[in-house]
């Protein structure tokens, strides 16, 4: 489970996050969605541990990543944005090194890559050098390297981003099956159909707050919207009105 | 609770190899690391090598050249004097065309002019042609001028014979000129010119590998889901540290072994060459440079992580060289006497440990270990400083 506690973080004057809170539950995939620069890449960063918070509190399974941050990451699997392959590696290569960061010994090791080799379709060219993979199969090695040493909490970002359809849906799949095991998945995506299909509660943010909360349903019944794009569109405006009054004060 | 330091937790030396395997793999598969790290060694060798050879091949046809021909306007004026200089193995040849132009455009080392009144008097202004600028017609002139000196005093001694005078009356004072200069003397300052070279190599042979593991790394991205592994970033830094000195020491012995291989097979072309160093010579310089690699990779590193991109990083470090090259080159002509003070003084130390072990001079063992040992403590401190550099939030953020 991953709690964020009233989380704070400026960068300068710029308040990148303002106070928010949320929990990613386990056996849950918890959605974070918001527009650009609402402050969710700080709040992941912080998460895993590359960010200190100003105020507030983060924790993953119990473990605050301030106070232990090496064991906080060793529950975390996470799939960052910038996915940052090596060229010159194999996408094997890149999975067992991460994997032997992650301190694995080296017969189940192979065994586990094995595994997420024919689970994410990567045969065709685990074996072959980073250099001019496509984004689909970069995305694929770096999912297979955020899983490899069995994480219970899965931070994603932008997912499915560049997967053709039937990689997304591969994909997809994989996510539900890992929440159905027990696994706290907390994501981030831009496409919306995506969020609707795959997510049990959604959380989304705007200038680093959160805006709203709750199941997909409860959202759309609080905002009287039939799909989330409204529900999001919706959720956005709201905030919008309340600044132009504080413009005008 | 007290934290206890990085290599002391629990696999942490474990996650560190993991890091040098993967660097060591990964560098050994980029052909430009691999041509910086194997093939720059060499220029320096090759440079200083090719110097050697031209030089002692110049110097010896000085002694090995028996005879050589000059171009000579108006032999018909003076036949006794042309065949003096026959005699000596300078055979003048008629010119065809104009003496300056030839002499100017390096067609002949220099050239003669006898003029008319050689016929009929006994006196007569001889008019040489040389281009002093060229180190082969200085040697040329040289020769013709002591030949000539002889030729002169043999007329100086006839015409006092038969003034009824002793033969050296007419000289007051006589030059017994003796020429010092041989191929050894260049090669032993050539030697000497391998210590700033070797400095100028251990700070510039890690700079792209050192570079590629840290702004590298997060230039493409790859230092973000790196850092969300769990290792100490000490540990990492470390790893790639280690990689980097590695990379260095790899590149310094081919460098350093280079120069001896290079300059033993240029010296042993040309018998008069004094030989270089021998290789236990070379193998003490190396081991001497081990502490200056370590303070020249700490550097690298904390400048990497400073600068915000790879093209800067690599823009610093290309200069960084220069700075230990400089005083190294100086020192060439101007060595220091090597002092306590002197070796306890980074790159300073070490150069002037390198001059004496080049020199074949006495090395105080104690300042070998104090100049070592003072190396050791600047890397730790730099590399100390580059970790807190590692650790900052920032660091992603540069750029």
């Amino acid at each position: 489970m991953i709690e964020i506690r009233g989380l704070k973080k400026a960068f300068g004057k710029v308040q990148a996050v303002d106070g928010l809170s949320l929990v990613a539950r386990d056996g849950r995939i918890t959605g974070l969605i918001g527009p650009n620069g609402a402050g969710k890449t700080t709040a992941f960063r912080t998460v895993y541990g590359l960010l200190s918070p100003n105020s507030g509190s983060v924790s993953v399974d119990g473990t605050a990543v301030t106070r232990d941050r090496l064991a906080a990451q060793r529950h975390l699997g996470v799939l960052p944005d910038v996915r940052g392959l090596y060229p010159r590696l194999t996408g094997r290569e890149h999975i067992h090194y991460y994997g032997a960061l992650q301190g694995l010994p080296r017969d189940e090791l192979r065994a586990r890559t094995s595994v997420l080799v024919d689970r994410l379709d990567m045969g065709g060219f685990v074996d072959r050098r980073a250099r001019g993979y496509s984004r689909g199969q970069e995305l694929k090695v770096a999912l297979g390297r955020a899983l490899v040493h069995r994480p219970h909490n899965l931070i994603l970002d932008e997912p499915t981003n560049g997967l053709d359809v039937v990689s997304s849906r591969a994909v997809r799949d994989l996510i539900r099956e890992l929440r159905d095991q027990g696994h706290c998945v907390l994501l981030s995506s831009h496409i919306m159909a995506e969020v609707s299909a795959l997510c049990d509660d959604l959380v989304i943010v705007s200038e680093g707050a959160v805006l709203t909360e709750g199941t997909p349903d409860q959202l759309r019944e609080r905002y009287a919207a039939d799909d989330l794009e409204d529900v999001f569109v919706a959720s956005i405006n709201q905030l919008a009105p309340a600044r132009e009054l504080e413009t005008v004060e | 609770m007290t934290a206890l330091p990085w290599f002391l937790g629990d696999g942490a030396l474990q996650r560190v190899a993991v890091v040098i395997k993967k660097e060591l793999l990964d560098h050994m598969r980029d052909r430009r690391s691999l041509v910086l790290a194997l093939v720059y060694p060499m220029l320096g060798p090759l440079l200083v090598s090719i110097s050697l050879y031209v030089a002692g091949g110049v110097l010896s046809g000085q002694k090995t050249t028996e005879t050589f021909e000059i171009p000579t306007i108006g032999m018909e004026h003076a036949p006794d004097f042309i065949a003096f200089l026959a005699e000596n193995g300078i055979i003048a040849v008629p010119a065809r065309g104009d003496l300056e132009t030839m002499v100017r455009r390096g067609r002949a080392p220099l050239g003669l002019e006898i003029p008319p009144e050689a016929r009929t008097g006994e006196r007569f202004a001889l008019r040489v042609y040389a281009d002093y600028s060229k180190i082969e017609n200085l040697q040329a002139s040289g020769h013709v001028g002591q030949v000539i000196g002889r030729y002169n005093r043999q007329q100086a001694g006839r015409l006092a014979r038969e003034a009824g005078l002793r033969e050296d009356f007419l000289i007051t004072v006589s030059i017994d000129q003796v020429n010092l200069s041989r191929p050894a003397d260049i090669a032993v300052f050539l030697y000497n010119l391998t210590p700033p070279l070797i400095m100028f190599m251990i700070f510039l042979a890690g700079v792209h590998i050192t570079v590629d593991m840290t702004a590298g790394e997060r230039e493409r991205g790859s230092l973000e889901p790196l850092l969300i592994t769990p290792i100490e970033r000490s540990g990492l830094l470390f790893g790639k540290a280690v990689v980097g000195l590695a990379m260095t020491a790899l590149a310094m012995a081919i460098n350093v072994m280079g120069f001896r291989i290079l300059l033993g097979i240029a010296a042993a072309a040309h018998p008069e060459v004094t030989p270089p160093p021998s290789f236990g010579v070379f193998a003490a310089v190396f081991l001497v440079a081990v502490p200056l690699m370590a303070v020249a990779v700490a550097f690298q590193m904390a400048i990497a992580l400073v600068a915000r991109s790879m093209k800067e990083a690599q823009i610093y470090l290309g200069l960084l060289p220069l700075i230990p090259a400089l005083p190294g080159m100086i020192l060439v002509f101007s060595p220091l006497r090597p002092t306590d003070a002197i070796a306890a003084v980074p790159l300073l130390g070490q150069l002037t440990i390198f001059n004496q072990l080049i020199a074949g001079d006495p090395v105080a063992v104690h300042q070998v270990i104090m100049s070592a040992s003072v190396s050791l403590a600047l890397a730790g401190l730099i590399f100390w400083y580059a970790q807190r550099l590692f650790e900052r939030e920032k660091l992603l953020f540069v750029g």
